[in-house]
């Protein structure tokens, strides 16, 4: 729950390394990572943070020169207790902590006041050891009450906790560490590696310990699944299962009264679904109000920011908050059009294991259909998109704030076709090497909404370059002579994006002597920018997972009238490759003076296996192949 | 015929007018006032009324105001902040939409903790709304050595209304420069003060066009300063130190060593401050010229701009190299009347190595801090590239060779300006003024027979020159390509003809050769 509101984890890669860590390498290196967690009856808990870091090079000195912690002032504290640097030399030097600041952290689009403390080490050299001890009281997340309570979660009585085991710098020894009373049952369990795990009876209290030794980064893949779907990681937690955190999510919110009406909302509400004649129509357009006209800025609700929605009230006087509370306005406008809704919480980015140990970063809603079922659908993620669930979330946990309560549910897959790129090019190759010709550009989806971007929310006195630079990114010679978008391009409710170029290209082919070189303009760099899978990195193997932007469907025709004579060298193409991953078919033949060229590629996922690489590199290798020369001769 | 001329009007209007532009907000009003007072205190008095058009302009653009401050010296009055939306409802700005940060440039300095970010989050926000916004910085006296102004006027979206009032005690004359537009000001005394007043009106939004002029004398700004330049500057040289770090000198003492060239000894001692701090670029506008000690600087392993340059400057002194500190100003300001709030950069110059900084700073000045103007003629660059290749190592096609002559690191190519757009209307500035040569030696080392066709060109025009010869000579091939580009700025008539220099070096088919097997 603490990294609910986040967008994404930026960690660094690492790998399970089996070889030793040697403290004398790189610019420097941590020797003890050690976190020991005591936690209350009343789920509070009190961190020791303890490291140990040898610095090795002046780079090492200028990276550890300033420390610093994040917290939540509304939850937590934190303050630096001890800091030394061990110099080289013998000599022991203690760092004041009177001097370390306490601040409002820098901050964008999310306003809650979020602290840092900080704290200057002056004059360390290579050679040199630095070790710090933190210790911080709290949640990132918790009612507000007098200030004894203000370190209790929500959940009172419960504790939870997400460890990564990975790391960015080599690490020797790795240990955390948490002492609770006996009379509270931890579930625990160890992800995607394996560490030392003990628990002893101490006292009133039982302790649970996992240390993991030697640590060291590895490479990463490109376009790899989330670190949390790979590396080792640690999930604690006391709640049994996701149905109480299901129901906990939905009484706070209830409670607080976060959709209760408000006479100018329901106004809103009445001429927003003015017209709409059937249920789905009215979801779709109070969806897209609520997307395209609450601003993503988070204020500061002071007691239960960070999990508690903001009322309706709030959110459509301010007309701005995170996802949250963007979620909680269309919450409130659902129910007052009469549907039942309620939030949901999910983890954009990586997988939510089985333990409920609040793994999430982001809020959604649910609402009820006639069949019964809840349908999910994300107001933050579709401002300008042709969908009420992005498609760039498929695959993806959530958990139901429902009355009656919920497990984690899993969103689907959504089919290629519901994405497409269709372009559909009729050209003429003049003798001289010049191309003519005009082409059709369609998409629906994900691919709508990037390739209308420019519209939705590009400055308008930069629509003119920028279409024409989709040209000439196919050759810096192009002549754009007109292009059409329709009458409003903005409006993405409407109908799938629809846009025809017109053009001329000097000296698009090669000519020489009795030969003619040709690509096909439809592979030529054209709309690159909404291909996202041809970014992903083409390795000749894979031992994680990989994931694209959104599944897609891309079909790429051209007719190419060539000059008089002229005939292709070689054999004409045909390529049928099926498989549950990605599928291609594509040919490319002369008829008369006319070449032909069609392709289809499907890739059907947006998070893909390690073991599906083989299928879907294959058919995104096969589509690339098309976009060779074509050689004419005479 | 008549047909084809309506079709070719048709044509144009579909083009052209299709895409006129709206701007996605516009400022009714911008009032914007400085005052020296007779305390040496200051005022800056900033007022806004904004009204947003588009999502673009409502979400990203103008969704939140950042102020930055220096509460040591300044402190900050919201004095109004509402929104009035499309249908006239006044949304007052909450309490809760005022948030003070720490701003990003102090991020991992604690000796800069002290300075502050006041995010206004502007609520009610709707397309049409209109934003007001009216606060005051009070400066106490301390901050700058001078009064001292140096703000752009023009905004990201047009401006229909603006007023700008300098006002300073008359005796204590204060210089103004309005850049960019042809202006005078309206001066009017009252009791010890002089106020100079200046109206604007349908100031047009800044261009959003790439390369655009770094130094751009055609952008409306007001300069203004009470002092000169070389005032300025020596109040700066008056914070410096004499000594530098003992440590620091130690590890400069061992690197220095006569087998290195005079300038690959000042190289090692640039490198040695370079991995010694993480820089932080903290404004003139949140810091003034305070410099911290040597000892201290060297110590926390991050530096200013300022200070780096500084402990750089004295290194190379007490190491017996000569060298100076250079503020770079924009040349089209009278920087003899510029206050230190116009230095865009501190560099130092330490025997010729400047040339090359020169290169990329088109349209600057330079001064020495004791004041005096450096006359320093930047060159034209010269590059050459060359680079052997076998016809065989081409990609294979259907009983063809296609041989793909690589592209270099060093210059035309490193622009990426291959997509540039058929029309401009802000003047273009190319990185630095240039002369390349690209030679490639291809050895045809099996029987495969060049294609050979119109390889051969030359365009000389207003912007340069670019020309492209290939000679077969047996077995071997030579190509030798050449831009040349005089000139760093390129106005609308001129930019056409760079276009199509640029083109013709960044078109990919020019980049191969075609043999037959």
């Amino acid at each position: 729950m603490k990294h609910l509101f986040l967008v994404l984890f930026t960690l660094a890669s690492i790998s399970i390394g089996a070889k030793e860590v040697n403290t004398n390498q790189d610019d420097f290196v941590i020797k003890l990572d050690s976190t020991s967690v005591i936690v209350k009856k009343n789920g509070s808990g009190t961190f020791s943070i303890y490291k140990r870091i040898r610095i090795n090079t002046l780079a090492g000195c200028v990276k550890n020169s300033v420390l610093i912690y994040n917290y939540d002032p509304l939850t937590a504290f934190a303050e630096f207790k001890k800091v030394l640097i061990h110099h080289k030399q013998g000599k022991t030097e203690e760092v004041s902590v009177i001097n370390a600041c306490d601040y409002v952290a820098p901050a964008r689009a999310i306003y809650w006041g979020a602290r840092q403390i900080m704290i200057g080490i002056n004059g360390l050299q290579p050679g040199d050891e630095l070790e710090y001890t933190i210790e911080k009281k709290g949640f990132t997340y918790a009612l507000l009450g007098s200030d004894a309570n203000r370190f209790v979660p929500p959940m009172r009585g419960q504790f939870y906790d997400i460890v990564p085991f990975w790391v960015e710098t080599p690490t020797k020894k790795k240990v955390y560490e948490i002492i609770m009373p006996k009379s509270k049952q931890l579930q625990f369990q160890f992800y995607q590696g394996t560490c030392a795990t003990s628990v002893r009876f101490k006292g009133n209290n039982t302790i649970y310990k996992f240390i993991k030794t030697d640590i060291v980064p590895f490479k990463k893949e490109p376009n790899m699944v989330n670190l949390f779907d790979v590396a080792p990681k640690l999930m604690t937690s006391t709640t049994p299962r996701w149905e109480d955190k299901s129901l906990w999510f939905n009484k706070v919110n209830e409670d607080y009264g976060s959709f209760k009406s408000t006479p100018e909302a329901k106004q809103k509400v009445k001429e927003i679904i003015k017209g709409k004649k059937d249920d789905m129509e009215k979801i779709a357009a109070l969806t897209h109000w609520v997307a395209d006209n609450i601003r993503y800025s988070g204020l500061s609700m002071g007691k239960g920011e960070g999990f508690t929605l903001h009322n309706l009230k709030m959110n459509f006087t301010d007309r701005c908050g995170v996802c949250k509370d963007i979620a909680g306005t269309l919450i409130g406008f659902l129910r007052i059009a009469g549907f039942q809704a309620y939030p949901a919480m999910t983890m954009a980015g990586s997988r939510v294991e089985s333990i409920p140990a609040d793994h999430f970063n982001h809020c959604v809603c649910v609402v009820k259909l006639k069949n019964g079922t809840y349908m999910p659908i994300d107001p933050t993620w579709v401002p300008f998109v042709r969908e009420l669930w992005s498609s760039a979330e498929q695959q993806q946990n959530y958990l139901p704030g429902i009355p009656e309560s919920s497990d984690l549910c899993l969103t689907p897959l959504s089919p290629p076709e519901n994405h497409y790129l269709r372009i559909k090019a009729t050209n003429k190759l003049h003798k001289d090497g010049t191309l003519t010709g005009k082409f059709v550009v369609t998409a629906e989806g994900q691919t709508d909404s990037s390739l209308r971007r420019i519209f939705t929310t590009g400055w308008q006195s930069d629509w003119k370059d920028y279409l024409e630079k989709n040209l000439l990114k196919v050759s810096p010679k192009a002549q754009l002579i007109s292009i059409d978008y329709g009458h409003n391009p903005k409006d993405y409710q409407k109908a799938p994006l629809k846009m025809v170029y017109s053009y001329k290209i000097p000296d698009y082919a090669l000519v020489a002597e009795n030969t003619i070189l040709v690509k096909p303009l439809v592979m030529n760099n054209l709309f690159n920018s909404v291909k996202s899978y041809l970014a992903i990195a083409d390795l000749k193997q894979r031992n994680y997972g990989f994931k694209d932007r959104c599944s897609r469907l891309i079909q790429l025709d051209e007719t190419i009238s060539i000059p008089t004579g002229y005939k292709l060298v070689g054999k004409e193409r045909q390529d049928d490759i099926t498989s549950e991953t990605a599928d291609f078919n594509g040919f490319l033949e002369q008829r008369n003076n006319l070449l032909i060229l069609k392709q289809c590629l499907t890739l059907k996922k947006r998070i893909y296996k390690a073991s599906d690489w083989k299928d879907f590199r294959e058919a995104v290798n096969k589509h690339k192949d098309y976009g060779q020369f074509i050689i004419l001769n005479k | 015929m008549k047909f084809l001329q309506y079709t070719l009007l048709f044509l144009f209007v579909s083009v052209f007018t299709l895409h006129a532009s709206k701007p996605e907000a516009q400022y009714k009003q911008l009032r914007i006032s400085y005052t020296l007072n007779t305390d040496g205190s200051m005022d800056y008095h900033f007022c806004k009324e904004l009204t947003l058009f588009t999502h673009t302009a409502m979400n990203r653009t103008y969704g939140e105001t950042f102020i930055t401050y220096n509460p040591n010296f300044q402190n900050i009055t919201i004095n109004e902040a509402y929104t009035i939306q499309k249908e006239g409802n006044k949304i007052s700005l909450p309490k809760n939409a005022l948030i003070p940060v720490l701003p990003r440039c102090a991020s991992g300095a604690p000796d800069f903790n002290h300075l502050k970010e006041m995010v206004v989050v502007h609520t009610g926000l709707e397309l049409g709304a209109t934003i007001f916004l009216d606060y005051t910085i009070h400066t106490k006296k301390g901050l700058y050595p001078f009064f001292d102004i140096n703000d752009c006027l023009q905004q990201t979206s047009p401006v229909k209304d603006c007023e700008v009032t300098v006002s300073y005690p008359s005796n204590q004359p204060v210089v103004v420069q309005i850049v960019g537009r042809n202006t005078s000001a309206k001066v009017t005394k009252n009791d010890d003060m002089t106020t100079d007043r200046y109206v604007f009106k349908n100031i047009p939004a800044l261009s959003r066009e790439a390369y655009q002029v770094k130094y751009d004398p055609s952008v409306l700004r007001i300069v203004a300063s009470e002092t000169d330049i070389a005032t300025a500057l020596r109040s700066v040289k008056s914070k410096f130190e004499d000594t530098i770090p003992t440590n620091l000198k130690a590890a400069a003492d061992k690197l220095i060593t006569t087998k290195k060239t005079k300038i690959g000894n000042i190289g090692t001692l640039r490198s040695l401050v370079a991995q010694n701090f993480s820089v932080k670029h903290i404004p003139y506008s949140l810091n003034g010229i305070s410099l911290r000690s040597f000892n201290k600087i060297y110590n926390s392993h991050y530096a200013t701009t300022l200070e780096e340059a500084s402990l750089l400057y004295n290194l190379l002194h007490m190491e017996g190299f000569q060298a100076d500190l250079i503020a770079v100003f924009p040349a089209y300001l009278e920087a003899k009347n510029c206050g230190l709030g116009s230095v865009t950069n501190w560099i130092v110059l330490a025997q010729d190595n400047l040339n090359s900084y020169i290169q990329k700073t088109q349209g600057a000045c330079y001064y020495k801090i004791d004041g005096t103007k450096l006359n320093i003629k930047s060159d034209l660059k010269k590059i050459t590239n060359s680079k052997t290749l076998l016809a065989s190592k081409g990609e294979k096609n259907n009983g063809y060779t296609i041989l793909s002559l690589p592209t270099f690191k060093n210059g035309v190519d490193t622009w990426r300006m291959n997509t540039l757009p058929t029309n401009r209307n802000t003047v273009l500035e190319i990185p630095s003024r240039i002369s390349e040569e690209s030679l490639y030696t291809i050895d045809i080392d099996n029987d495969a027979h060049f294609l050979t066709s119109k390889y051969n060109k030359k365009i000389t025009n207003s912007a340069g020159l670019f020309s492209q010869d290939i000679e077969v000579q047996g077995k071997r091939i030579i190509v030798k390509r050449r831009i040349r580009l005089e000139k760093g700025h390129f106005n609308r008539k001129e930019y056409r003809d760079l276009r199509l220099l640029l083109n013709e070096w960044y078109d990919a088919n020019n980049h191969l050769l075609v043999f037959s097997n």
